[in-house]
C-alpha cells in the first residue's frame, strides 16, 4: 500500500533524476575532459534515480524508519515523527535559517550571542543562566576566533545599509 | 639506525621539546573537541610559531597536535553525535547510540585504548615499512587510483542494508555536488548557478557538519531533555578497555587498513574511518547490531584513524608526497628547518625522522591516558539539558562551518545539507556515501581524466584495474545477497 511518505520519497528520487538530466544536458556544452565525468555520473544517476523512485512507489525496500536493517547510518526514532514532532522540527530549522539571516544582517559577533540569549529564553531557561552563557559565547568568539585564529568576520549588511561601522 | 632512534628519543624527551609536546597535545585536544576546527587548522596555526624552534621542538609541537586530534575528536562524536574532525564521522554510528544508552564512559574507554594502539601500530609500520611498501605505492597509476576510489564508494554504499540502490544513488548525487565549481582539467565553471561562492566548489566541512550534526541537533530539540538520562560513569571506562582487548583482532586489522589508506595520497582521514567501519560490518556476524551501539563499530574507525597517521607519514618523508593537507603542512615544517624528504631524512637526518616517530607514539599514549582520566568530568556534558546544549552546539557548528571559506555561503551550504541530511535520515537514506562521494568525487574525476588522456579506454583492461573492478562487483553482489537473506529472516520472524 502506498503511503504519503512513499509518495514524497518517490518524488524526492524523481527530483534527483531531474538533477542528473541537468548534469547530462549542461555537460554537452563543455569540452570532452570537462564533460566526461558529469555525463557518466548523470547517466548512471538518472537510471538509478528512476529505479529507486519505482521501488519506493511500489512500496518495496522499506526505509529504515521502522528499523528494517540499515547498518550504515543512524535511525530517526519513530516517536520523533508525529504531528507535534514535525512542528518542533520546523521550528528548529526556522531558528537555524533565522540565524543565517541574522549573521548576514548583523555579523557573527552580534548575531550569535543574540541567538544564544533568545534561544535560551525561548526554551524557558533562567535569566542569569541565559546571560552567563551569552557572555561565554562572546568570550569564546572573541578569545578563540578573533584573537587566536584571526577569523575574517561577516560584516552585517544592515550596518552598511545604515551607513554605520559594523561591530 | 638504533643510534638515530636513541638520539630522536632523547631529543623529544629533553626540555623544552617535551614541554612543546604537551602543549601540542593540549591544543590538539581543544581543536578536536570543537567541530570544524580539525588538526589541519591547528597545524596551520602552529606552523608559523615553529620558525624560531629547533627541529626536535618543532616536530614535538606539530606532531603532538597532529597525533591526538583523532583521539580527542571522539568526545563530540560520542557525546553529541557531531564529528570533531573528519576522522570521526564513522565513530558517531555506534559511539553516539552508546552514549544515548548511558554507555559513554565505556565507549571512551574502548576508543582511547584502540586509538593509542592504532597510533603505535602506525608508528611501528612507519619504522619498518618504507623499504617494503614503496614498490606497492609506485605500482599504482592513475587508472588504479581511479578504480580504488570507486571501490571505496561501493564499499560504503553497500553498507546501506536494504537501501543499496539508495546508497549508490546518493553517492552519485554527492559526486554531482563535488563537480560544482571550476573543472580542474578545463577551467570551465560547472553547475555554479551564477553564485560566485560556488565557483570554488562545495567545501567539505559545512557539508559534512550539515549532513551529520544538524539532524542530530534537530532530533535533540524535538525530543527535549538531555542527551543521556543515565550516564553510567562508574566502571564504564574499564569495561571499554576490556572491550578493546577482547576485540584486539578488529583493532589490529583496522589499524593495518588505516596505515595502508594513509599511504595512498589523497585519501586519508576523511575516509579511513568509513573504510574501517565498512570492513568491520561486512566481516562481522550479528550485523544488525551495528548502528545501535555495537562497540566494534567504534573500535574499527578509532583504531584506523590513528594508525592512518603513521601511514600518511611514509610517502611524506620517503618521497616528499604529502598524502593530505596536514601532511603538506608538516612537510613545510620540515623544509623550514632544513630537513628534506627522501635520502636526506632517511640517511643523514634519520634522528629527526625518529623524533617524529617518537612524538607520534608518545602523543597517542599520553593523550589516551589524559583523556581517560578526564573523561568522567567531560562526559557530564551528556546530562545537560538539550535547551542548553543546542545553542552551544549551534554556535560551534556555525563557526566551524564558517572556517571553511569565511563566506556566508558556508552557512547556507551548512543549512542546505542539514535539511538534506534530516530528510535522508527520516527516510532511511544512508548519509555516509554522501560524505565519501564529496571527498572522492574530485579524486576519481582527476584520475579518470588522466587515465583516459594517457591510455584511452584501454586502461580498463589493466590487471590491477580488472581486479579492483571484480572487487566492486563482488561487493555489490554480496551486499544484495546479504540483504535478501536478511529480508527472508525478517519475514520468518514476522
Amino acid at each position: 500500500m502506498r503511503s504519503r511518505e512513499n509518495l514524497i520519497e518517490a518524488s524526492f528520487a524523481l527530483v534527483l533524476a531531474l538533477l542528473f538530466i541537468y548534469s547530462i544536458v549542461a555537460a554537452r556544452q563543455w569540452p570532452f575532459n570537462a564533460a566526461l565525468f558529469p555525463t557518466i555520473i548523470g547517466v548512471a544517476g538518472f537510471g538509478l534515480a528512476i529505479g529507486v523512485s519505482l521501488v519506493v512507489w511500489w512500496g518495496r525496500g522499506n526505509n529504515s524508519v521502522k528499523g528494517s536493517g540499515i547498518q550504515g547510518d543512524l535511525y530517526l526514532e519513530e516517536t520523533l515523527l508525529g504531528g507535534q514532532a514535525l512542528r518542533r522540527t520546523i521550528t528548529t530549522f526556522a531558528w537555524l535559517v533565522g540565524l543565517v539571516l541574522g549573521i548576514w544582517l548583523l555579523g557573527q559577533k552580534l548575531a550569535l550571542p543574540l541567538f544564544m540569549l533568545f534561544y535560551l529564553k525561548a526554551a524557558g531557561e533562567k535569566w542569569w543562566l541565559s546571560i552567563l552563557l551569552t557572555l561565554g559565547t562572546v568570550a569564546f568568539l572573541i578569545g578563540v576566533f578573533d584573537q587566536v585564529i584571526y577569523v575574517s568576520w561577516q560584516d552585517g549588511v544592515l550596518f552598511s545599509w545604515l551607513g554605520i561601522d559594523p561591530i | 639506525m638504533l643510534e638515530a632512534a636513541q638520539l630522536g628519543l632523547l631529543g623529544i624527551l629533553a626540555w623544552p621539546a617535551i614541554g612543546y609536546l604537551f602543549l601540542g597535545i593540549f591544543l590538539g585536544i581543544v581543536f578536536a573537541i570543537i567541530p570544524g576546527l580539525s588538526g589541519l587548522t591547528g597545524m596551520a596555526i602552529l606552523l608559523p610559531f615553529t620558525f624560531g624552534l629547533m627541529p626536535y621542538e618543532a616536530m614535538a609541537l606539530l606532531m603532538g597536535m597532529f597525533a591526538v586530534t583523532t583521539t580527542a575528536d571522539t568526545i563530540p562524536a560520542v557525546l553529541l553525535g557531531v564529528p570533531g574532525t573528519a576522522g570521526s564521522q564513522a565513530t558517531i554510528m555506534d559511539g553516539y547510540p552508546m552514549a544515548k544508552k548511558g554507555e559513554a564512559a565505556r565507549a571512551f574507554g574502548a576508543a582511547y585504548t584502540v586509538s593509542a594502539f592504532g597510533g603505535l601500530v602506525g608508528a611501528l609500520c612507519l619504522v619498518i615499512s618504507i623499504p617494503v611498501l614503496s614498490p606497492l605505492v609506485l605500482a599504482f597509476g592513475s587508472p588504479e587510483f581511479c578504480m580504488l576510489g570507486i571501490l571505496g564508494l561501493t564499499m560504503v554504499a553497500s553498507l546501506s542494508g536494504n537501501s543499496i540502490l539508495r546508497g549508490i544513488l546518493v553517492a552519485l548525487l554527492a559526486m554531482f555536488f563535488s563537480m560544482i565549481g571550476y573543472a580542474p582539467q578545463a577551467g570551465i565553471p560547472r553547475f555554479w548557478l551564477d553564485w560566485p561562492y560556488l565557483l570554488e566548489g562545495l567545501h567539505l566541512v559545512p557539508a559534512v557538519l550539515g549532513l551529520f550534526a544538524i539532524p542530530e541537533l534537530v532530533e535533540l530539540a524535538v525530543r527535549k531533555g538531555s542527551l543521556s538520562e543515565v550516564p553510567n560513569m562508574g566502571k564504564g571506562i574499564l569495561d571499554g578497555v576490556r572491550d578493546a582487548l577482547r576485540h584486539w583482532w578488529v583493532a589490529l586489522r583496522c589499524s593495518l587498513m588505516g596505515v595502508y589508506i594513509g599511504l595512498i595520497p589523497g585519501l586519508g582521514a576523511s575516509i579511513v574511518d568509513w573504510f574501517a567501519y565498512a570492513h568491520v560490518v561486512q566481516s562481522s556476524k550479528n550485523k544488525e547490531k551495528f548502528g545501535k551501539g555495537d562497540v566494534r563499530g567504534l573500535i574499527a574507525p578509532e583504531s584506523a584513524n590513528n594508525a592512518m597517521k603513521g601511514g600518511a607519514l611514509i610517502p611524506t618523508v620517503a618521497f616528499g608526497i604529502p598524502g593530505s593537507a596536514s601532511m603538506a603542512i608538516l612537510l613545510g615544517g620540515l623544509l623550514i628547518h632544513g630537513v628534506y624528504p627522501g635520502p636526506d631524512i632517511l640517511e643523514s637526518r634519520l634522528d629527526v625522522l625518529f623524533s617524529i616517530i617518537w612524538a607520534l607514539s608518545l602523543s597517542n599514549v599520553i593523550a589516551s591516558i589524559l583523556l581517560m582520566a578526564l573523561t568522567s568530568q567531560i562526559a557530564k556534558v551528556t546530562t545537560l539539558r538539550g535547551s542548553i546544549l543546542i545553542p552551544i552546539i549551534v554556535v560551534m557548528i556555525f563557526m566551524g562551518a564558517w572556517m571553511a571559506t569565511q563566506d556566508i555561503g558556508d552557512l547556507i551550504v551548512l543549512v542546505f545539507f542539514g535539511v538534506l541530511g534530516y530528510l535522508m535520515k527520516r527516510w532511511g537514506w544512508p548519509r555516509p556515501p554522501v560524505a565519501l562521494g564529496l571527498i572522492l568525487g574530485p579524486f576519481v574525476e582527476r584520475y579518470l581524466d588522466l587515465s583516459v588522456s594517457v591510455f584511452g579506454w584501454s586502461w580498463l583492461g589493466r590487471p590491477i584495474v580488472v581486479g579492483l573492478l571484480i572487487a566492486v562487483v563482488a561487493t555489490i553482489v554480496v551486499a544484495v545477497r546479504r540483504q535478501q537473506s536478511f529480508d527472508r529472516s525478517s519475514i520468518v520472524e514476522e
